[in-house]
């Protein structure tokens, strides 16, 4: 078997810059396939605010900030796409009125909201259409790009990805980019099977669910894999206790602790790595935990994210026959 | 199907951007945190110890006034500036490796890492371990009462060696008990601490110049030791007490203040976990500054008043050399002062004593934390063995690095207790200022005309902050640059460091050297087995 060199990254969330180095990273580091592993989805929409006077109001990291016209918000869209924002423009009534759509929400409604109590509304349109459109426009992008470069990737979202964006990657698949969240798919003679799913967070993102429902999701797929020793695991969520899983401490109200880190994993994940014993997991969803680690024969990895500072973190993995051959890890 | 649901967001500034729910949105550490952080990492107890004992001693004719006010201007406006813009600008967690990598070259970073992981947090353990036997447990004996002969022997080598191999094996396992049991211990450790300092100033602050000279000769009298006015007197007929102060040793003096000032720049390696970045880091780094700083300066400057000018260098004196017809039963550091202020009140005491030993222990723990990231980190890079990024399973760290450091933390403790003389404390921050400090200076000098980094710095909060055109991160820069030179300069100055450093410099030099042949070994060696090292840090452009 022949050693194939793949590219794997993760954690993206909505930025343009890191989906872009991403397919570039395929012809600078040389990779025979690129493997995306989720939480492509970004956080947050800037409103851009359309004024009486025709001038644009915007926030850009805590300052705002006045346009005159629409030639003037050219760099600062590009500037939110590359950080992983969205932005839509709305008149001062629209704004208003999403305003006070969240405060019709129980509870507090900053960041440190404890209970979030749910709601759906126009927010939720505008983030399922700019989410779902970003997404398409980099399908394009890539496709585009892939064909001139002749490489593969494979996609699975992350449990911050909403359902929709599954139906935007099936009308893009082709011989170029494989959807391969929930399923098992052939790399270069390794079989790997996807999951996008993880164990319960404080967020109660969109893809959760319980361990014991995790684990039976991760054993559907699992049992379809013939050879244990060649396959890649490719599941958003690090096993837990282990380096790759290590996240600041949260208090009651979601304030993290600087000094102190918790083990968020899933022992659903960290079970099947030990009974089934692939010869790699891939992982992400801590963007810190940034990592390698050994569980009995299978090695481990996180790459970590730094998305928001447009920096796409990865791990090139030289995988031969049964065997890791060699790694490194990136930042670019 | 689950349904989509978003809330309304907005931060304390009242910008308003609306976010929808997804994992991670609220993980950021606000400014107290950040400024605590830095803080914690000044090791109050040691550090205002380190100066109150060193500054008189190493420099006499030091005027304290000027020492905090150049050292206040130099490490606020110059030091704290250079992490505080940098950190603003690239808001990462990583510390100086990552604005010296982007800035000036992965070689240089990787050679400051080398020099500061590999070799500067091994240092330390061979210094503060053995500390805790001396000056720490007669610190500790006098501060409750007791005869210093009850920790004598513990003092002297064989004794020493054994409190600082105990020492260097709780900080393993501390580490090994994982970092939440070591962030616990050291919020507990350093709150005692800094309340034993505090407690300190306040005393000194009301306790009158005759008060102390009361007590003093009282329990002087108990002893058979010299009276306030006769030790003043055989201090100087011994070693001739400064008469006036000079502007060279008040400029030195900084040398022993920087300990309780500079190392709040840890905060750089929290940098991607700060809320508002751009803002708290920046706060965040001068802000620990100027507390620590007027907790040392009250301090002592409140001793000063309570035992006068020449008293500073009388006690800085009895406290190095210990000559033999001081018999009071404690060596007169401010927290034996202090306790000796409240007639050894068990309570305040054990306060005063441990705040020393706990400030001092909690600096073994983080080295290791330092030796293990650091020389994990070069193992992901690939410049380092397979081996460096090894975990065990079951304590989930990297249990071979923390044996490699605690060999070679005993290899080192071994040589300084066999040989203190030569692995003196200063000597370590040295290294640190030619390498860590002195480089990153040079990054934020340079940082605004640099092409490489240029969009960094278009990007920067700080790149309108300019004094008659020239952009206040390379002021900053230079101000750290004279702050380095101040602190190196005073290293050679004194005579008692003139020995260490014809030592330790070439040490110095080779350890640097080694740091760039490491990083240049491996990348040829990677090469050949098909890995192209550069790749973990090659700039990747989008399109």
């Amino acid at each position: 078997m022949a050693i194939v060199k793949i590219f794997f990254t993760v954690d993206i969330h909505g930025s343009t810059a890191c989906f872009k180095k991403f397919i570039k990273a395929l012809e600078v580091y040389k990779a025979d396939i690129g493997i995306l592993g989720g939480d492509l989805s970004g956080k947050m929409v800037v409103p851009i605010i359309i004024q009486d006077d025709g001038s644009y109001l915007y926030d850009y990291m805590g300052e705002k900030i006045l346009a005159k016209n629409k030639d003037e918000l050219k760099d600062i869209e590009k500037k939110l796409a590359y950080m992983g924002n969205y932005y839509y423009y709305m008149t001062i009534k629209e704004y208003e009125d999403l305003k006070a759509e969240g405060k019709t929400i129980e509870g507090r409604i900053d960041e440190k909201a404890k209970k979030i109590t749910l709601v759906s509304g126009k927010l939720e349109d505008i983030f399922r259409e700019v989410v779902t459109e970003r997404i398409h426009e980099w399908m394009e992008y890539a496709e585009e790009k892939l064909k001139k470069l002749d490489k593969k990737i494979y996609i699975i979202p992350g449990n911050d990805d909403i359902p929709e964006v599954d139906e935007v990657f099936r009308a893009h698949e082709s011989d170029h980019i494989i959807f391969a969240d929930l399923r098992k798919v052939e790399i270069d003679g390794h079989e790997m099977i996807g999951l996008s799913w993880s164990n319960r967070t404080p967020w109660d993102t969109p893809r959760e669910a319980d361990e014991e429902t995790l684990w039976k999701m991760i054993k559907n797929l699992a049992d379809q894999i013939d050879d244990y020793d060649n396959a890649l695991f490719q599941l958003h969520v690090p096993p837990h206790g282990t380096l790759l899983d290590e996240a600041p401490t949260l208090s009651d109200d979601l304030t993290p602790s600087v000094s102190e880190v918790s083990n968020v994993g899933s022992t659903a994940v960290l079970r099947a790595i030990k009974e089934y014993q692939p010869l790699i997991g891939l992982h992400g969803h801590i963007h810190e935990s940034r990592g390698i680690q050994k569980i009995g024969r299978t090695i481990i990895v996180n790459p970590g994210s730094e998305y928001s500072e447009a920096i796409l973190r990865g791990v090139l993995l030289m995988v031969g026959d049964k065997k890791l051959k060699n790694y490194i890890f990136t930042s670019g | 199907m689950i349904l989509m649901y978003y809330i309304a967001y907005w931060c304390k500034t009242m910008s308003q951007v609306f976010a929808r729910r997804a994992s991670g949105l609220v993980r950021e550490a606000n400014l107290l945190d950040t400024v605590l952080f830095g803080i914690m990492n000044n090791g109050a107890a040691v550090s205002v110890w380190y100066y109150i004992t060193g500054a008189p001693y190493l420099f006499p004719g030091v005027n304290q006034i000027v020492t905090f006010l150049v050292g206040g201007f130099l490490g606020i406006l110059g030091f704290g500036m250079i992490w505080g813009i940098l950190g603003a600008a690239m808001p990462r967690s990583g510390g100086s490796y990552v604005y010296n990598s982007r800035i000036i070259h992965p070689a240089i970073g990787t050679a400051v890492s080398f020099a500061n992981a590999g070799f500067v947090m091994t240092a330390w353990i061979w210094v503060l371990a053995p500390w805790i036997a001396d000056p720490g447990l007669p610190i500790l004996a006098g501060a409750i009462g007791l005869s210093p002969d009850v920790v004598a022997w513990w003092t002297q080598p064989v004794g020493m060696y054994i409190v600082a191999t105990v020492t260097n094996f709780f900080g393993l396992l501390v580490v090994i008990g994982g970092l939440k049991k070591f962030f616990y211990i050291q919020r507990v450790f350093i709150g005692l601490s800094l309340l034993g300092v505090a407690v300190a100033a306040i005393l000194f602050t009301v306790t009158s110049h005759s008060t102390f000279v009361d007590i003093w000769n009282s329990l002087a009298g108990q002893h058979g030791s010299p009276t306030w006015s006769e030790t003043l007197a055989l201090v100087d007929q011994e070693i001739g007490l400064p008469t006036d102060w000079n502007i060279l040793s008040s400029l030195g003096a900084i040398l022993p203040l920087s300990w309780g000032i500079i190392y709040g720049y840890v905060i750089s390696f929290i940098g991607g976990e700060v809320k508002s970045p751009r803002r708290n880091i920046f706060i965040g780094q001068i802000l620990n500054i100027i507390v620590m700083i007027t907790l040392t300066a009250w301090t002592a400057l409140s001793l000063e008043k309570m035992v006068g000018w020449d008293g500073l260098h009388v006690l800085a004196y009895i406290d190095n050399e210990l000559p033999a017809w001081y018999t009071l039963p404690f060596p007169p550091t401010f927290l034996n002062l202090a306790s000796m202020l409240v007639g050894f009140n068990m309570i305040l005491g054990l306060l005063f004593g441990l705040s020393f030993i706990f400030a001092d222990f909690l600096w073994i723990p983080f080295s290791y934390i330092a030796f293990s990231r650091g020389l994990f980190a070069w193992g992901m890079d690939r410049i380092g063995p397979m081996w460096f990024t090894d975990i065990n399973p079951k304590v989930h760290q990297p249990i071979k690095l923390l044996i490699t450091e605690f060999i070679l933390g005993q290899i080192g403790i071994t040589w300084y207790v066999t040989s203190p003389t030569i692995l003196a404390g200063f000597s370590v921050e040295v290294m640190q200022l030619f390498s860590v400090f002195g480089f990153t200076a040079l990054s934020c000098l340079i940082f605004p005309f640099i092409a490489r980094v240029r969009h960094i710095w278009e990007a920067s909060p700080h790149k309108e902050w300019k004094i008659i055109g020239i952009p206040y991160a390379a002021i900053a820069g230079f101000l750290t640059m004279i702050l380095v030179g101040i602190l190196i300069w005073a290293n050679f100055y004194t005579e008692g460091m003139a020995l260490l450093n014809n030592i330790w410099v070439p040490i110095y030099i080779t350890v640097w050297v080694s740091g760039l042949l490491w990083y240049f070994g491996w990348k040829t060696f990677r090469a050949k087995e098909g890995i192209d090292v550069t790749l973990a840090f090659k700039e990747l452009a989008p399109e």
